[in-house]
């Protein structure tokens, strides 16, 4: 593998259903300014720039990272735009670690951002990435789809709207303690069971916003890394695959995962991940999904996701915290998201959490998920393993 | 800057024409339905899959399938569903089930809506699908099917009144 | 470079596309013939990486529907929503990095599902709503402005533009692949009536439908072969100012920039003399004359002269869109991937009837945004 590479900064907005007080180039600005400010960087140290931006029919501005790129410090530089729909945050990362690890670069930054605030009804634009010919005449989206998948889910293992409630009410507590978090609610059990349903099994409080704002990362070269921060974050493991799956079997997005998280372990030397990772930020913008990742990520056998939540295994005081920073289920602004969750898994690694911090993190994971199940559509699955050694 | 300056935005519409290329593989499939009433697929020798609707390229073999074609029987089962409770802009209005149906010998799914389910108690009509629920594709009259999906209906094999 | 890269894989779609092929068709079909023109198994494909736009596409996620027939099952796959030769360079990184051997790369877009009006209406819709985009400037109107402040700081004159014109549609006749095939004449093209002063009709490339795949090879896995392959000896890219009306339109500055990285990594210091040809994006007439500018074929203000002097024809000193470039086919997210492509077949002798003999040396040219604002460049050679 050539290059190590390292994450010495992040920065993120605040997060809101609109942010009405800023554009768009303004909301890019704020996570760039202030991820060089963590690092005390300047411009100047900064080599080339990756962006991600998802579907811009939800910003409502075709290639809009072309105007965004001046925000994000990209004039005469290096730049350019990666959308791997709800994976893009992640796959901006993979793209700047490849950056570095070339060996053309020394310091890179990864800036992703969406605004889903501008459209109506994201989902109506979700409808819209299913085949046009054979697909798109159903209604499918991305909330059906994970509906589907989530009822699937249930009967394969056994788990309850209760336990996804209880994953709901962990989640939105968990928010209240990360400053840039979008929901910042009190929610209980009963609450998310007498939510309305969307599509069941999903109730509103198992679904996450819709969020605008922007999250930046600084990779640099080993060399680079260790001037630049106190503690180096380094990546050990990543992997990302694309899968055809089959809609509607339970195969699907769960057998991807596993494969997934299997490479990136291997690069990173992950042969327990129960014992070896402190903090997850998985991508689960609905409660059935996280609970799903108990599993596919390693952390148990299918036969005990049920045992584990009851257990309280993914809370704040549980073996293994998922998400404290409230997770995508709190947070979605969806082009940026994925690359929220390895902005949070750093700044775990980094000791700088707060009120979110887990103790002793030597390892963090993140993973990221885009595109969806659907007649010949791909999804897209990234996992990457942080590590302070 | 003051605090209370007034923060404005404004309104846009995306209008746009676009023209879908079905291509000979897809045509072939619609057209059968419109013609025939007959559900085909393209069929991998490499790795016998069964795949409807068809494609003209197998993407796990990467070879072409595309004139292997077999005919599918209108029967099938239900594989992943949802009842759809909230109205989205520019979809149907709720309450509406969408599945995904996997056909007699078919080693793909279908998206389509499960029709023939009474929706006026959702709780009752909840506990009346399964996955694995028996289904059958009715076909609109001659005349009246385009050569779109939407020109059949898929509802429960067996149809208690 | 840590160590060389080869294209060992070139496919480029078959004109005219009909409507036999769904898009999903053309992308399996570039995609399976590269994988074969590399000799290469699916098996033993490791990354896959596209350059696709989803407007332009009218898919909301088009890789979503397209990643399949690109190749991409169980891959390590990613997109870029840029010009295709960027996915090329995304690709190079990944070899570089040591993470993958090799990667497919695919880029397409088939205009014909796009009619003209959203084309340009996307085109508008790229601007930001507030202060660009009520102005109608889209793909036709703002490239207009920047050849008319070309033409007003360098007294180019529209007949010069014509003869670009000219040249690459002469040049396209002999490209079996090219959209367009019919000749043009220079007082033909100052007659094709303005779409928008200075741009006349011809001026404009044509919407073209296409898809291109390149397969590319890090040399510690290429096994012996006689086939010939094109290196890429450098390679550079850069962005400009969203804010066209803050920059000097008529210096594509972020192209300067690109090539400098190129020619500094492929040791090229005298580029007129050192490149044997070039595919360069040709988004207008105008356009390929401030690029010659810009690549440093010619000092700043000479593009003209060169003209005149035939410098640039296809018995040049350095022949310029021997393919006929993009005023020939233009499938918009392809071009630059098809540039490289092109390159690629002059450097290896297998351009056909429109190959430049003895050609050793190759410049390709891929382009994003508007008014030039993002520029990637790659250098090739036939021999390490
Ligand atoms: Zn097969």
């Amino acid at each position: 593998m050539g290059q190590r590479v390292g994450i010495v900064a992040t920065g993120q907005t605040r997060y809101r259903s609109k942010r009405k007080d800023c554009s768009a180039p303004d909301m890019v600005y704020e996570a760039t300014s202030r991820a060089l400010a963590d690092a005390a960087l300047t411009l100047k140290d900064i080599d080339a720039i990756i962006f991600g931006l998802a579907p811009e029919a939800l910003d409502g501005i075709n290639s809009m990272d072309k105007w965004c790129a001046d925000a994000a410090g990209a004039r005469n530089k290096p730049f350019m735009r990666v959308h791997t729909g709800g994976a893009t945050g992640s796959s901006v990362a993979n793209a700047a670690v490849y950056h570095v690890a070339s060996g053309m670069f020394d310091t890179v930054l990864a800036v992703a951002m969406e605004r889903v605030g501008e459209t109506p009804d994201a989902q109506t634009i979700l409808n819209r990435i299913y085949d046009p010919v054979v697909a798109s005449d159903f209604g499918l989206n991305i909330i059906n789809h994970v509906a589907m998948e989530t009822s699937r889910g249930m009967e394969a293992y056994g788990f309850t709207e209760e336990h996804m409630a209880m994953i709901s009410v962990k989640n939105h507590l968990n928010a209240f303690n990360n400053p840039y978090a979008h929901l910042q609610i009190n929610v209980s059990v009963e609450d998310v069971l007498k939510s309305p349903v969307v599509c069941w099994p999903l109730k509103l409080l198992d679904c996450c916003p819709r969020s605008d704002g922007a999250c930046a990362v600084v990779f640099a070269s080993e060399k680079k890394a260790k001037r630049m921060a106190p503690v180096p974050v380094w990546v050990n493991g990543m992997a990302a695959l694309t899968d055809i799956t089959v809609p509607g079997e339970i195969r699907g997005g769960q057998e991807q995962i596993r494969l997934t998280a299997a490479r990136a372990y291997q690069m990173a030397g992950i042969d327990h991940p129960r014992e070896q990772i402190q903090v997850v930020e998985c991508y689960a913008p609905f409660s059935s999904l996280e609970l799903m990742y108990y599993e596919t990520l390693g952390f148990c056998e299918r036969k005990d996701v049920v045992k584990l939540v009851e257990s309280g295994f993914g809370a704040m005081d549980g073996e293994v915290p998922f998400v404290p920073s409230g997770g995508v289920m709190c947070t979605n602004p969806i082009g940026a998201t994925a690359l929220i969750r390895i902005a949070e898994a750093a700044i775990q690694v980094m000791g700088k959490g707060e009120k979110r911090q887990v103790p002793d993190v030597t390892n963090a994971l993140a993973t990221g998920y885009g595109g969806s199940p659907g007649p010949g559509s791909a999804s897209f699955v990234t996992v990457m393993v942080l590590g302070k050694k | 800057m003051s605090d209370n300056i007034e923060l404005l935005s404004i309104p846009g519409k995306w209008d746009l024409t676009y023209n879908y290329t079905a291509g000979e593989t897809i045509s072939k499939f619609l057209i059968e339905i419109r013609d025939n009433a007959r559900i085909m697929a393209t069929k991998c020798n490499q790795c016998n899959r069964v795949i409807v609707p068809p494609r003209s390229y197998c993407e796990r073999c990467f070879i072409s399938i595309k004139d292997n074609w077999v005919e599918l029987e209108p029967t099938g089962t239900l594989e992943a569903y949802t009842i759809v409770t909230y109205k989205f802009e520019g979809l149907p209005d709720p309450p509406y089930i969408i599945g995904y149906f996997r056909l007699k010998g078919a080693d793909t799914t279908i998206p389509h809506f499960l029709t023939g389910i009474d929706l006026s108690d959702l709780e009752f009509a909840r506990k009346k699908i399964k996955v694995g629920l028996p289904v059958r594709l009715i076909f609109k009259n001659r005349g009246q099917r385009e050569g779109r999906m939407t020109d059949f209906r898929i509802e429960p094999l067996q149809h208690d009144r | 470079m840590s160590e060389h890269i080869a294209i060992t894989g070139i496919a480029q779609s078959k004109r005219p596309t009909d409507n036999k092929n769904s898009l999903a068709d053309l992308i399996f079909e570039v995609s399976s013939e590269a994988l074969a023109d590399a000799n290469l198994n699916i098996d033993q494909l490791e990354s896959v990486t596209l350059a696709a736009h989803d407007m332009m596409d009218g898919r909301a996620i088009t890789t979503m529907l397209n990643a399949a027939p690109a190749g991409a099952y169980l891959k390590d796959e990613i997109r870029v929503a840029e010009d295709g030769a960027f996915a090329l360079i995304m690709a190079c990184l990944r070899v570089l990095s040591g993470h993958f051997t090799n990667s497919l790369v695919v880029s397409w877009h088939r205009s014909s599902e796009c009619p003209d009006n959203t084309f340009h209406t996307v085109a508008n819709l790229s601007y930001d709503p507030f202060f660009y985009r009520p102005f109608a400037l889209n793909d036709v109107t703002a490239h207009a402005i920047q050849a008319q402040r070309y033409m007003h700081k360098y007294g180019v004159s529209e007949l010069h533009a014509a003869q670009i014109v000219r040249k690459n549609r002469s040049n396209g006749v002999n490209n079996l692949l090219a959209h367009l095939r019919s000749e043009v004449t220079a007082e033909e093209v100052l007659k094709s009536g303005h779409i928008s002063y200075p741009l006349k009709a011809l001026d404009l490339p044509p919407l073209s439908d296409g898809a291109c795949a390149m397969v590319i090879t890090s040399s510690k896995k290429l096994k012996s072969s006689n086939k010939p392959r094109a290196w890429i000896k450098g390679f550079g890219w850069s962005n400009d100012t969203y804010y066209s009306g803050d920059k000097e339109l008529a210096h594509l500055e972020s192209l300067s920039l690109a090539a400098n990285q190129a020619y500094q990594m492929a040791r090229i210091n005298n580029p007129f003399k050192q490149i044997d040809v070039a595919e360069i994006h040709d988004i207008t007439s105008y356009h390929e004359l401030m690029e010659y500018e810009a690549l440093n074929f010619c000092p700043g203000g000479a593009a003209g002269k060169y003209v005149d002097n035939g410098s640039f024809e296809i018995n040049g000193e350095l022949p310029i869109n021997p393919s006929g470039g993009c005023l020939s086919s233009n499938p918009y997210t392809a071009t630059g991937l098809i540039r490289v492509a092109e390159a690629a077949l002059q450097v290896t002798d297998r351009a056909g009837e429109h190959q430049i003999a003895g050609a050793k040396t190759a410049l390709a040219h891929g382009m994003s945004g508007l008014c030039a604002q993002s520029n990637c460049l790659f250098i090739l050679t036939g021999n390490i």
